[in-house]
């Protein structure tokens, strides 16, 4: 996997692979709205769901370092 | 993507051609600057967060937006893409490149004056004006200015299809014996298709709209201008498209560290294309009272049909890509994801687009079953599902197209990877939220196309949230989507100051499956053209004419068709079938007694 001259380590993919998931949980809600009529308050959602997400990056971060691994 | 192969780049090569194709990409990049700028405009506007303009101007600015953003960036991009695609493909300078250059005139002219006339209208002292929106059908009524200079501009574009294809005929006179390369196959069935398609718009503008605004005829027919407006409104999306998928297939697989994986497949899929795409227009006027649900119906199936050939592309660009991935080292059934070149703003563009279209597709399955349209029909679901497709799976594949075809175009690097990489992760983001917040506002009922859609002493009932804090998300995502627009232009803008680098070129290789694994008569134009004109001539002769024998073909239009009707007539066809199906099994039975 290593060693492969094309391979470029990247942590671009991170970044994409964030903000991906962020869309996909903000699209959660809707979900929950318009297709099981269960209303969350944006006001508690969003902040819950930035938190969630930024823990989630915090230790993919440190996961990285720790295996010295490409991500 | 900015270190290049060390090859001669296409500048290097072709510096007249390139020179066409970096003009043909400015006046698209003006377009869409000034057409993002409308867009924010129109965002924050019609949520009621900041007003720029009265609302009196709201459709002038609607009408800039879209003729500049559908009309003009997304087309003359396709065109610079083409003429790259085909001088490229063949590899063989233009024949006579006064013609090109004349097209790319015309062209321009033609967009100018229709820009103007359009921008004029926020000038009321002048007089003249084109609030028509992009769809420009009656009974809006432009200015003749307007549809004269579409009519120079579509001029330009058949020139350009028949420079195309002239280049074609000279390179088979050559090689009569090779197969067509892929990327001019694919600009040669997209202006098949855009030839059929622009029958519609020509008549109607030069029979009906321009004498009309003229004054020389006193009244038009508004279905059948609607009707024809729509032969040519659908296959246009598929004509957005294409360069879209000319990248997704030819360049996308490159920049991802591997090959296409069938060229056959992308043939299939390209004729498919010619075949289905204008068949079809009647499904954007399910509510038009004046045509019969029988003629809507064969609409709706012709449409469902179209899904086929973008799954195919789905597996076959998806594939392409796990390819690319594995041979950089990416293993395991998700893990080949993170072997992709994701700082590559050229590539991280095209796959967020490639994503977002997947989304749009689905909405448009809302849209094209005519009984859940009802539900969608004018509100701003509408814009959601289209700023998703054209908005965003077009235009931001064009965007990330630029970042790896720029280079090659000028011998200059871009300015920076990382501002691209930004620029494309925010239009997403941006666009995320706007599409959402016009979703969901249009199952609640709100209108598109509308300055201030909030009425006095009335609320739209929401299922969750509120219709307040959609707005407020609108306007965010719009705002965003802007930023991103700007930092794309100003990225270019500076790579312009970059010094010039030799060796920037870029090789394309071969699909892993290649052409001579398909039988020929997928490369014959003419076969598929014929095909094409006849099942257009079966899905718009009879509703054209019965519009026409309905109300006339400059008359005030007809009376609407009473769904019973068509379905007693279908009922009784029916009955008369059974009964003829009957009365034949009866006469075998008969038959079958005597044998025995
Ligand atoms: C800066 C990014 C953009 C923003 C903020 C934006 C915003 C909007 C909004 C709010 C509307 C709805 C107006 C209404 O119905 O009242 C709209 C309509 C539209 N947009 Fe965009 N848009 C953007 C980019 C694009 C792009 C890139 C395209 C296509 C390439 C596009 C094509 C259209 C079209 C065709 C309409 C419909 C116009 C009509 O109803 O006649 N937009 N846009
Ligand atoms: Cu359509």
């Amino acid at each position: 996997m290593t060693g492969n001259p094309l391979r470029i380590e990247t942590s671009g993919g991170v970044l994409v692979g964030f903000v991906v998931l962020a869309v996909v949980v903000f699209e959660l809600r809707t979900v929950l709205g318009m297709l099981f009529g269960i209303d969350v308050s944006g006001v508690v959602y969003f902040p819950v769901a930035l938190a969630v997400l930024v823990g989630l990056l915090v230790a993919e971060n440190a996961l990285r370092s720790v295996g010295s691994k490409e991500g | 993507m900015s270190t290049g192969s060390g090859a001669a780049t296409f500048v290097d090569r072709y510096p007249e051609e390139a020179s066409i194709v970096r003009q043909a990409f400015f006046v698209a990049f003006v377009a869409f600057g000034l057409g993002a700028l409308f867009g924010v405009i129109q965002a924050l506007h019609r949520t009621d967060i900041l007003r720029f303009i009265p609302s009196t101007d709201y459709y002038t600015v609607l009408t800039a937006h879209g003729v500049l953003l559908v009309i003009v960036f997304t087309i003359f991009f396709l065109v610079g893409l083409f003429q790259w695609a085909i001088t490229r493909s063949f590899d063989r300078p233009v024949e006579d490149i006064r013609i090109t250059k004349a097209w790319l005139a015309l062209m321009s002219v033609g967009s100018v004056v229709t820009g103007v006339t359009i921008l004029l209208g926020f000038v009321d002292e002048v007089g003249i004006s084109a609030d028509v929106l992009f769809t420009f059908y009656a009974p809006l009524q432009a200015h003749p200015l307007f549809y004269a200079g579409l009519a120079v501009f579509l001029v330009g574009t058949w020139i350009a299809g028949a420079d195309w294809f002239r280049s074609w005929l000279a390179w088979n006179a050559e090689h009569p014996d090779d197969r067509i390369p892929l990327q001019a196959f694919v600009v040669l069935t997209t202006m098949l298709m855009w030839y059929i398609a622009t029958i519609g718009v020509a008549v109607a503008v030069l029979f009906f709209l321009l004498p009309w605004s003229l004054g020389l005829i006193e009244t038009v027919n508004p279905l059948l201008t609607r009707t024809l407006f729509w032969f040519f409104g659908h296959p246009v999306v598929y004509f957005w498209l294409m360069p879209a998928y000319l990248l997704w297939y030819t360049v996308l697989p490159k920049i991802a560290g591997g090959r296409l994986f069938s060229d056959p497949l992308a043939r299939v899929v390209f004729v498919l294309f010619l075949l289905l795409s204008t068949p079809v227009g009647i499904h954007h006027q399910y509510l038009d009272p004046g045509i019969a649900e029988s003629f809507k119906f064969i609409a709706m199936t012709n449409t469902m049909f179209l899904l086929l050939p973008s799954l195919l592309t789905a597996f076959t660009v998806v594939a392409s890509v796990e390819h690319g991935a594995r041979q950089r080292g990416g293993t395991g059934l998700f893990g080949w994801l993170r072997a992709l070149p994701w700082r590559d703003p050229a590539f991280t563009g095209m796959m967020l687009a490639g994503l977002m279209f997947a989304a749009g597709g689905f909405s448009g399955m809302i849209n094209a079953g005519m009984n859940i349209n009802y539900l969608v029909h004018n509100t701003l679901w509408v814009p959601g599902h289209f700023h998703l497709t054209v908005g965003t799976a077009v235009a931001l594949t064009m965007m990330a197209g630029t970042y790896w075809l720029w280079p090659q175009l000028t011998n200059r690097r871009l300015y920076s990877r990382p501002i691209g990489l930004l620029q494309v992760v925010v239009w997403f983001g941006g666009m995320a939220l706007m599409s959402n917040a016009m979703h969901v506002s249009g199952l609640y009922g709100i209108p598109r196309r509308t300055a201030e859609p909030q009425y006095q002493g009335f609320d739209f009932s929401t299922a969750f949230g509120s219709v307040a804090e959609l707005n407020v998300q609108l306007a965010i995502g719009g705002t965003l989507l802007f930023v991103s627009a700007l930092l794309f232009l100003a990225n270019l803008a500076f790579s312009w100051g970059n010094p010039t680098t030799s060796g920037l070129g870029q090789t394309l290789p071969p699909a892993l499956s290649g052409p001579d694994d398909s039988p020929r008569v997928l490369d014959n134009m003419r076969l598929w053209a014929a095909i094409a004109l006849v099942l257009v001539a079966l899905a718009y002769a009879l509703p054209l004419g019965a519009i026409v024998a309905d109300s006339g073909l400059f008359g005030p239009g007809g009376d609407a068709y009473p769904v019973t009707v068509v379905l007693n007539s279908v009922a009784v066809t029916a009955e008369r079938l059974t009964a003829s199906v009957g009365a034949t099994l009866a006469d075998v039975g008969g038959v079958l007694e005597v044998i025995r």
